[in-house]
Formats: structure tokens, sequence, C-alpha cells
């Protein structure tokens, strides 16, 4: 061990250096780092060669995803700063506000068409049950904020949509933590919780989808099943 | 103004079978996924143009049973 190695701290003479600990063990810092580059060894994370099974069409749908998700986070964050009555009255906001709706549109678009083609792939094969189920969550979770997302409109839609749901979610009982009827409630689960929680669920499903590589199709031979 | 885009805002088309009904616009949205779905497995996706220019030795291998290798090393990786 030495101070000259990436990642490797101060000395072992040097007074604050932790004593009596195995060598690999003696930190969370260390642990993450080697599960990091386990997990996503390098040029694996943006390789810029796949394999030729790759060029279709059909798998360019998980990255039209992808950009349309970067364009939804990027106008909702203009929306955050204008404020409702900008999207409600300027020529600009308007704007912002339909490129929100229609990225959306686009995201969900993409993303069901990314779904039929890797349910009807199998794309759960070949140790790819976690990107599988990471995919099924984000797209659960895409779901509640864009039904949250219609919530925040504050316009006739938004009440409608919130009085129509309000029954539904109290009937099984979610109606006293997640009131459609409060419209501050639904803006920070919009703005904040599960934009949240799809950001990191997207960024896992991409980073285990880089780790075990684009599941090839069914009659690729060698495929394990 | 305002009224005339509340009548324009009316109740819109919808198909019914039986117990199912969707609106018209719903309809098409889902059929034109269905289609993009369909072509995007046929069409053809085009080629590389890395293909010409690759810094494999000559006659080593072709793109395609060099990429089916990484393939296959890509199948052989352990799971988290």
């Amino acid at each position: 061990m030495s101070a000259g190695q990436p990642g490797v701290g101060p000395t072992p003479s040097a007074p604050w250096t932790r004593a009596g600990t195995a060598p690999g063990h003696d930190s969370w810092t260390r642990a993450l780092r080697d599960w990091t580059a386990r997990t996503v060894p390098p040029g694996q994370l943006l390789p810029d060669r796949q394999p030729a099974y790759v060029r279709s069409w059909i798998y360019v749908f998980g990255v039209l995803t992808i950009a349309a998700l970067v364009l939804v986070v990027a106008s909702g964050v203009a929306l955050a700063v204008g404020g409702s009555a900008w999207w409600h009255v300027s020529s600009l906001g308007h704007f912002v506000n339909s490129v929100h709706l229609w990225s959306v549109e686009v995201f969900f678009a993409a993303m069901v068409v990314h779904l039929w083609g890797m349910f009807w792939m199998a794309a759960w094969r070949g140790r790819r049950t976690v990107t599988w189920m990471t995919g099924v969550i984000a797209f659960l979770a895409s779901i509640g904020t864009a039904f949250t997302g219609y919530l925040s409109q504050s316009n006739f839609d938004s009440q409608w949509i919130s009085t129509q749901a309000k029954d539904g979610l109290n009937s099984i009982g979610f109606g006293a933590w997640f009131n459609v009827l409060n419209p501050g409630q639904m803006l920070l689960w919009h703005v904040v919780l599960l934009p949240l929680a799809v950001g990191v669920i997207a960024v896992l499903h991409i980073v285990l989808v880089r780790r075990h590589g684009v599941v090839p199709p069914i009659a690729e031979e060698g495929e394990p099943s | 103004m305002f009224h005339t885009a509340l009548v324009q805002a009316g109740p819109g088309s919808y198909v019914h079978w039986g117990w199912f009904s969707v609106s018209l616009t719903n309809l098409v949205i889902v059929a034109t996924m269905l289609v993009v779905f369909v072509l995007a497995l046929v069409v053809p996706f085009g080629h590389s143009t890395r293909e010409s220019g690759t810094d494999e030795p000559p006659g080593a291998s072709t793109d395609e049973t060099r990429e089916a290798r990484e393939a296959r090393t890509t199948e052989g990786r352990d799971g988290p």
C-alpha cells in the first residue's frame, strides 16, 4: 500500500491511519469502490462497440426512452422555476408546458415499445432478472409520476382527475397517506419523490444493462436460458 | 372564446366492443405504437460506417464473428 496508488490513503505511518484492520475491509469507501469496479469494469460503462444483433431498430427504443426522460426532467425543471402562473399565461410558459407533456408522451410510447421488445425477447435470460425487474419498477414509478403530474396541472383537468381517483385510492386504504385532493402533497410527490425514484431506478437499470450486456435474440447460439 | 373552447372539448368519439370501450384517439395511438413496433422488427437498421477500416488484422475476423464473440463474452458475466 502506497500513497501513490489511486484511491489509497496516507501511508501507514501517518497518525490518522486506522490500525488493526485487515487490508480491503477497512472502510466502506473501499468496499463501495471495489463493488463499483466489479459491477461495471472499466470500458464497459460506455462501450463504443456492440454485438452485431444490436443493429436493429428494436434496440433503439431504450435509448429513445432515456433521451425523452432527459427532456422531461429539463422541461420540468423550467416549469418548477417559472411556476403555474407562468405556464398558464405566458407564451413561453405554454411552450415549455407543451414540451413537458409531449416529451412524456414520447417517453411512455418509447418505453412501452421497449417493454414489448424485451418481453417477447425474454430479456430476463442470462442472469438479467434484476435488470428486468428494475425496468418493471421504473415503469410503475413512471406511471405514478405521470399521474401526479396530471394532478399538478392546476386546471379543470387536474380537478376532475383527482375527484375521480380519490374513491379508488380510498377504497384500497391509500387515501390517508396519498391524498389526491391535496394539491401541495401531489406536487411534491411529482417534483421530488417520484422523479428521484424514477431517476435512481433508471440509472440502476442502465448500469445493469451495461453490466450484463444487451440481451441477444432468442435465436442467438450459445445463449443460456 | 372560452365558451368555444369548452364546446370543442366535448366527449369525443368512443369505440365499444361489449364491455370494452376505448376512445378513438387512444385506439389510434395504440395502433400506431403497434405499427412502430412491427416496423422496428422488420425494417433494416442500416450499416455501420466503422465496418470499413476495422482495427482487426486482415482476415482475422469479420464484424459479425467478432461481435458474436463479444456477445458470448457478455453472457459469461456474473450477476450482482
